[in-house]
């Protein structure tokens, strides 16, 4: 590739789309790491965003997981959360409202512990108007199924997307996918099968700490969720495995920290990314890796985002 | 985030600190008891802020910014790089963040119990008790008591600050090496025992390791009194987002579901401070 001496005086077009969604630039925040995006509006311009993903949200509110909630582990965190939240009615009264006011896309975030609950969750935000599209969590414990992760099981994880797909057949339907899998790729077709209409990858890495001097886990429930730089590499190549391996967008998510980091899940063939764990280092981390993006962009004299997509080159 | 210049860092001894940076905000733009986040700039590793009680906060001297103190112990990553930090080193900083101690208005007496570290979040308290004592008529004053608890005397610093605010300190060491052996519930207990009865407009604030806010707590529950515990949690953020910071407190509250008889508060939005009577120390965390 070229390495041009001078910056572009044009600016860049970073507009994007995903799954009908149009973005004006790929950098969305992740779920569970930017609230309902009232937390973060005193410390940066939400509509400098591509998009807010909310906290997951369930079909009714949840206290979560006892603490110790989470870690830090080296260059990464791991979280326990439990997926606190208010619940689908009080976010469609008290957080919707506002979110819409932004006027950047909301991505709706849900989960359910069984189908039922994953279907009524889904047809509840799929009539909310400022609703932009739904993201579904299939990290979470199927009870249906003993408990396991929905995404551990490829048919179970078609049942529950072709499920949400009817329940909510007029937004667009993201699918985040679980890493803790032995092939990503079988995951992401069973979705893309089932309706989905673009992917989300990846969602945290099942970890856990110890403290060696008390001897205790760190979490309350001993295994937790990895998040953060740490997890970059692994994140990078599920996201180009998924993406040579479907047909509908990727989005890439996993320990994006700076404009580059974005870049490189664009390259790898991700259409958007998620910025997530780096919005608690700084709230303003999203803003700083959309300008991180367009300063790349002009460095390397690129006029559209998009040509980015998938133009990782194999030495 | 604020990009910060260290001022100055210099050790006080029984391994604590002082670091005194730049500061985004002036003194009247913090409440007692609230809290930044603090991270070093540019590492992955350590990645996160972790939050620190703003100590104390000046006005700029000759115009120029004000700055703030921090005061610390090296348990961890990131105060392990704070210890080598000079003149000129960069810190990133939020906040001030969290709600803060408040003085009722019958408040006649203000005890402040502060365990080691603890001690980081009560001098502005300390302070606004003299100012608010500046406003009130002289029978409406709050008479101010610091109990400073440590292990051991050499671990006994800023003395002198609390002291020159007006607020007089009683220490206690568990060797018996500085002011009274034990420790500062030990001191606690026998203040409560010879007011019992009386109504003096006590109020009690505490900062401190978990367990002795525990004991403060339940002293101040049979002794009938109000208290504010200024509580330490794992923060991944400081500003309401990760929910990582989450205290179990009693009470129903609607539309937040019930657990344990309680309900989860963040420490860094709802809290740090939190009446003391209300925490469910079963159902927080235990680190």
């Amino acid at each position: 590739m070229d390495r041009p001496t001078t910056e572009s005086p044009l600016t860049p077009d970073l507009s994007v789309e995903v799954a009908g969604l149009k973005l004006r630039n790929p950098v969305m925040a992740a779920s569970g790491t930017f609230g309902y995006g009232d937390e973060a509006a005193p410390y940066m311009d939400l509509s400098a965003l591509g998009a807010i993903c909310t906290k997951g949200l369930g079909l009714r509110p949840r206290a979560g997981n006892v603490p110790a909630r989470i870690v830090e582990t080296a260059a990464g965190m791991l979280n326990s959360i439990g997926l606190q939240n208010i619940g689908v009615k009080a976010f469609e009264r008290d957080k919707l409202p506002l979110l819409r006011e932004i006027g950047v896309p909301v991505v709706a975030n849900f989960f359910g512990h069984t189908l039922r609950e994953f279907t009524a969750v889904a047809r509840r935000l799929g009539a909310m108007e400022g609703v932009s599209a739904l993201e579904a969590n299939i990290s979470c414990p199927n009870i249906d199924k003993g408990g396991f992760e929905i995404a551990h099981d490829p048919k179970e994880t078609h049942r529950f997307v072709a499920a949400a797909r009817r329940a909510a057949p007029d937004k667009p339907l993201i699918v985040k996918l679980s890493p803790n899998v032995t092939d990503i790729t079988v995951t992401a077709r069973a979705a893309v099968e089932a309706g989905a209409d673009a992917l989300s990858v990846i969602n945290t890495l099942l970890a856990m700490a110890v403290n060696p001097e008390t001897r205790r886990a760190e979490l309350s429930t001993v295994t937790g969720g990895l998040s953060g730089p740490a997890i970059k590499p692994v994140a990078l190549r599920m996201v180009w495995e998924v993406a040579r391996a479907v047909e509908v967008p990727v989005i890439g998510i996993g320990g994006i920290m700076s404009g580059e980091d974005a870049v490189e899940y664009l390259l790898v063939g991700a259409q958007a990314v998620q910025v997530g764990t780096a919005n608690f280092a700084n709230p303003r981390a999203c803003e700083e890796v959309v300008a991180g993006i367009e300063a790349y962009c002009r460095r390397h004299r690129v006029k559209k985002v998009t040509d980015l997509i998938g133009a990782m080159e194999i030495p | 985030m604020h990009r910060v210049r260290v001022v100055e860092n210099r050790e006080l001894g029984g391994g604590y600190h002082m670091l005194t940076a730049e500061s985004p905000f002036g003194p009247d733009a913090v409440r007692p008891g609230q809290f930044v986040m603090l991270r070093a700039p540019g590492r992955l590793d350590p990645l996160l802020p972790r939050p620190f009680a703003v100590f104390d906060v000046r006005s700029g001297a000759n115009g120029g910014p004000p700055t703030v103190d921090f005061f610390y112990h090296v348990i961890g990553k990131l105060t392990r790089l704070m210890e080598g930090l000079a003149a000129g080193d960069e810190l990133e900083m939020l906040g001030p963040l969290g709600n803060g101690f408040t003085l009722p208005r019958g408040a006649r007496r203000a005890v402040i119990v502060a365990g080691g570290v603890g001690l980081a979040s009560v001098l502005l308290l300390a302070r606004a008790i003299e100012r608010a004592n500046r406003r009130r008529r002289a029978d409406r004053a709050i008479e101010p008591l610091l109990i400073f608890g440590a292990r051991t005397g050499e671990q006994i610093v800023c003395r002198d600050a609390f002291e020159s605010v007006g607020c007089p300190v009683l220490v206690t060491t568990e060797d018996g090496s500085l002011g009274v052996r034990g420790r500062v519930t030990d001191a606690l207990g026998g203040l409560l025992a010879a007011r019992r009865g009386q109504d003096d407009g006590l109020v009690l604030y505490a900062c401190g390791p978990e367990g002795m806010l525990r004991a403060v707590s339940e002293l101040a529950e049979r002794e009938d009194v109000p208290c504010q515990a200024s509580l330490e949690a794992r923060m991944a953020c400081g500003f309401g987002i990760c929910l990582g910071c989450v205290v179990n407190v009693r009470g129903a509250r609607r539309g937040q579901p019930e657990v344990n008889g309680g309900r989860y508060e963040r420490a860094c939005i709802e809290g740090p401070v939190f009446n003391a009577l209300e925490v469910n120390w079963d159902g927080s965390a235990h680190y």
